[in-house]
């Protein structure tokens, strides 16, 4: 099975607005899906809907090749894990015992407790009761019942949201771990583009419920295409020279600098011709490399939480 | 993006029927997440340390200590007619104690769904009208120790006292059967509450204005009476007091057997309130 997840314009509309729109979700077998999106985009949403816990307006979602309906939904995410938003828990009993209710509910033996607390690395704070937990710890025990069962997908929704950076960086490398120790699926939603860089194998950013961008990261990184700055003696008449022969060449309004959309030789070699032919001084030529971030911006045209 | 979206439609054409049989077939063998058996255990598991019990067994004990209390001026007039009195005087009890004693109950049973934010895991595991049900089920055990202890307690008290009149075992079930009932009604529209509230207080203070409302509707005309549901304790109390022939120095009391067909209608009524809590939680998305 090429995809594990696959939705076909996968909707949801409150009233008249559109949360989902259309999402064509693909997620690969054995990646890491980074699900990026700036708050209130529709992350949640789409995962509470392969969940079955919001129900789709329009459009199908399909996990493990077989369409999610309710009457199979169960079956389906008993190979599934998954941490949606705040971790869930029962304050008045200790981790062990939460991780016992959950292992009942999917019929497994306990005996996988002691190697998923091992995994997150709890098993100092397994007695203690979760109400006395801080959030990273609660995180973790969330995350440890949802790696209960081994499942083959997990779905997790913001895992390092209000964690320390100590805290983000082992919650990182622990989902960094999963697709290769245990063979899972992990589809990991962040607002965070540096979190999903440094996780993440393939990536989707979403916006106003609308899927922008969908690939590896690596194509990810592609986009960001090295441009060149140019500074000249009298950059305007540059501008103007340069268009004329039909260079990508575009300025700045507010710094009046030059950019050449290439970084191609023989663009940039014409370039400097052209401004030494026309006697035009060249004051600086600057190679420079769109960031993520930048690509971030272009796609959603909101600034990006760094 | 237009990579992928190429890729989808051929893999939409590629895709033949007899590959979809084999994964569905696949699917089908999947067991399901939970059997009924193991959602009762994880129920049962959730209540460890909380003490429930402890609620209906603290009202139980406050209501008997206050009947008992009420038979220390019995004289020997009292003491033949002893257990018509008990069987009265509870049902009127009940109907302030009880809507309380089952908010507290379904609250705390709740409660920690609520607090812990566990809908949306419970949910990935099974389905949630079941849930709706096991939950209630679990209420639904107080009440039944509930009311089973009061009505234990009530002839247990009238020995203890030297009731003279005998014990009527077709009225006390009756009195049993009545009590849970209406009980039961009442709880699954403080489990209903209490799960769709984020904050307790909103099915607690149900719980107590119901309570007051249920005896103060005694008083009501009998039209208005039947109309509130918490008024219930009293008109299915299997005792009642002969108002004509009452005088200030005796109370004349007898026993009333259950209206067969009003309590039919009630448990329909009941099971339609409990169809409209479900309804209601289930449309509520976590």
């Amino acid at each position: 099975m090429e995809h594990i997840i696959t939705t076909d314009s996968l909707t949801k509309r409150y009233g008249k607005k559109y949360v989902v729109k259309n999402l064509d979700l693909f997620v690969p077998t054995g990646s890491i899906y980074g699900f990026l999106g700036p708050n209130g985009a529709g992350k949640s949403t789409t995962m509470k809907m392969l969940l079955g816990l919001a129900k789709p307006t329009g459009g199908e979602i399909r996990i493990f090749g077989a369409q999610l309906e309710e009457k199979n939904r169960l079956k389906i995410l008993k190979h599934t894990g998954s941490l949606i938003e705040s971790p869930a828990h029962y304050g008045h009993l200790s981790g062990r015992e939460n991780l016992q209710i959950i292992c009942t509910l999917k019929g497994i033996p306990e005996t996988e407790i002691d190697s998923v607390l091992k995994t997150v690395r709890m098993e100092n704070q397994q007695d203690k009761k979760v109400k006395n937990y801080s959030l990273g710890m609660k995180q973790r025990l969330g995350l440890a019942a949802a790696l209960l069962g081994r499942p083959r997908l997990l779905l997790l929704d913001e895992p390092t949201n209000g964690l320390d950076p100590a805290g983000i960086q082992e919650m990182r490398e622990l989902i960094c771990s999963l697709p290769e120790r245990f063979g899972m699926t992990v589809l990991v939603s962040s607002h965070l583009l540096s979190e999903i860089d440094q996780m993440a194998t393939h990536v989707g950013i979403i916006n106003q419920g609308e899927l922008l961008f969908q690939d590896s990261l690596a194509s990810l990184h592609q986009h960001s295409r090295t441009r060149i700055r140019i500074r000249t003696t009298d950059d305007g008449r540059a501008y103007r020279i340069l268009t004329r022969a039909e260079l990508p060449v575009r300025q700045n309004t507010e710094s009046g600098e030059l950019l050449l959309d290439s970084a191609e030789d023989a663009k940039v070699l014409r370039c400097g011709r052209i401004l030494s032919d026309y006697d035009i001084g060249l004051l600086r030529l600057e190679e420079q490399q769109m960031s993520l971030e930048d690509i971030f911006l272009k796609l959603t045209g909101k600034k990006v939480s760094l | 993006m237009r990579d992928i979206m190429s890729e989808k439609e051929e893999k939409k054409s590629v895709m033949r029927p007899a590959a979809q049989r084999r994964e569905t077939q696949g699917q089908d063998a999947w067991k399901p997440a939970a059997s009924r058996q193991h959602l009762f255990l994880a129920e049962q598991r959730k209540l460890r340390t909380r003490y429930v019990w402890l609620v209906p067994v603290g009202f139980l004990a406050l209501l008997l200590l206050w009947t008992l209390a009420s038979v220390r001026n019995f004289d020997d007039m009292d003491l033949a007619t002893g257990y018509q009195y008990f069987l009265y005087s509870m049902s009127t009890m009940n109907s302030i104690f009880m809507p309380v004693m089952l908010s507290v109950v379904a609250s705390h049973l709740c409660d920690m769904e609520i607090k812990g934010n566990t809908l949306k895991l419970l949910y990935t595991l099974e389905r949630p009208g079941r849930f709706y049900d096991i939950k209630y089920l679990f209420e639904l055990k107080y009440l039944i120790i509930f009311s089973a202890g009061e009505t234990l307690g009530l002839i247990l008290l009238g020995k203890a006292a030297g009731f003279t009149e005998p014990i009527r075992p077709d009225m006390f079930a009756e009195h049993f059967i009545a009590m849970t009932a209406v009980g039961a009604v009442i709880l699954s529209i403080q489990h209903m509450l209490s799960l769709v509230s984020d904050n307790q207080i909103l099915p607690l203070i149900v719980g107590i204005a119901g309570g007051f409302l249920g005896l103060f509707s005694m008083f009501f005309p009998a039209e208005v009476n039947r109309l509130i549901l918490w008024g219930y304790f009293g008109i299915f109390s299997v005792a009642g007091v002969d108002w004509q022939r009452t005088t200030d120095e005796t109370i004349y009391m007898s026993y009333q057997p259950l209206p067969a067909g009003s309590f039919i209608g009630f448990l329909i009524a009941g099971a339609l309130i409990y169809l409209i809590g479900k309804w209601i939680f289930l449309r509520k998305e976590v």
